[in-house]
């Protein structure tokens, strides 16, 4: 049988942490955000580009962001029957989460009150960031729950 | 719904991560089946059975 995994290997702190664990569920997510900015940066730079060109060079953070959803797949696989179930909650309030948090942003941007942070400068860093604290805290509260 | 599987490790002598480690789920799991914070499934309820040599209604009160 397969090790199993925990989700306390990625929550630093919780006592069972894995830096190794947690890097190789994050490392595709990393290469995605560079490549995205790097993205942004040079398509800024060479607006002369062809389409084709252009095209390819902001659609290819999607691919490292394919590989980041296959490694959470895999994670999710070698949970167990709790903890898996606990997952589908946590990313389930994460999603939910965000989306609200995005709704009610895009309400205050059309009367001038939005928040940096969902710009459209940093729109998808800035929903990465607001999932990621939303699954750090549900993942915190559910561990507690059920330890 | 109530369960004795903290009596039946206990007279088998076994920790909660020794017992974790037979059924192939988490010490986290066991703890949360033992305090009654979760049910859990018909496969891994099986296992406890055949892993306790008893039927499932001696280890799980569905009256509880």
């Amino acid at each position: 049988m397969d090790k199993l995994n925990t989700v306390e290997s990625l929550l630093p702190g919780s006592g069972q942490y894995s830096c190794k664990q947690d890097l190789r569920l994050s490392l595709w997510i990393i290469v995605a955000a560079l490549s995205y900015a790097l993205g942004r940066v040079f398509l800024r730079e060479y607006p002369a580009l062809s389409v084709s060109l252009r095209l390819g060079i902001a659609l290819f953070p999607l691919i490292p962001a394919l590989f980041y959803v296959r490694a959470w797949g895999k994670f999710l696989r070698q949970l167990d029957e709790l903890q898996r179930r606990l997952q589908l909650e946590i990313w389930l309030f994460a999603a939910l989460g965000t989306i609200f948090i995005n709704v009610v942003n895009a309400i205050l941007s059309e009367n001038g009150l939005g928040w940096p942070l969902f710009s459209e400068n940093y729109l998808v860093g800035g929903s990465y960031f607001v999932i990621f604290i939303l699954w750090f805290i549900s993942s915190y509260f559910s561990n507690r729950r059920y330890s | 719904m109530k369960n004795h599987l903290r009596e039946l490790r206990a007279d088998n002598s076994w920790s909660q991560a020794a017992l974790a480690d037979q059924l192939g789920v988490s010490r986290q799991t066991v703890n949360a089946i033992e305090t009654g914070k979760y049910d859990p499934s018909l496969p891994l309820a099986f296992k406890l059975a055949q892993l306790f040599e008893k039927p499932i209604e001696e280890i799980f009160d569905a009256e509880g």
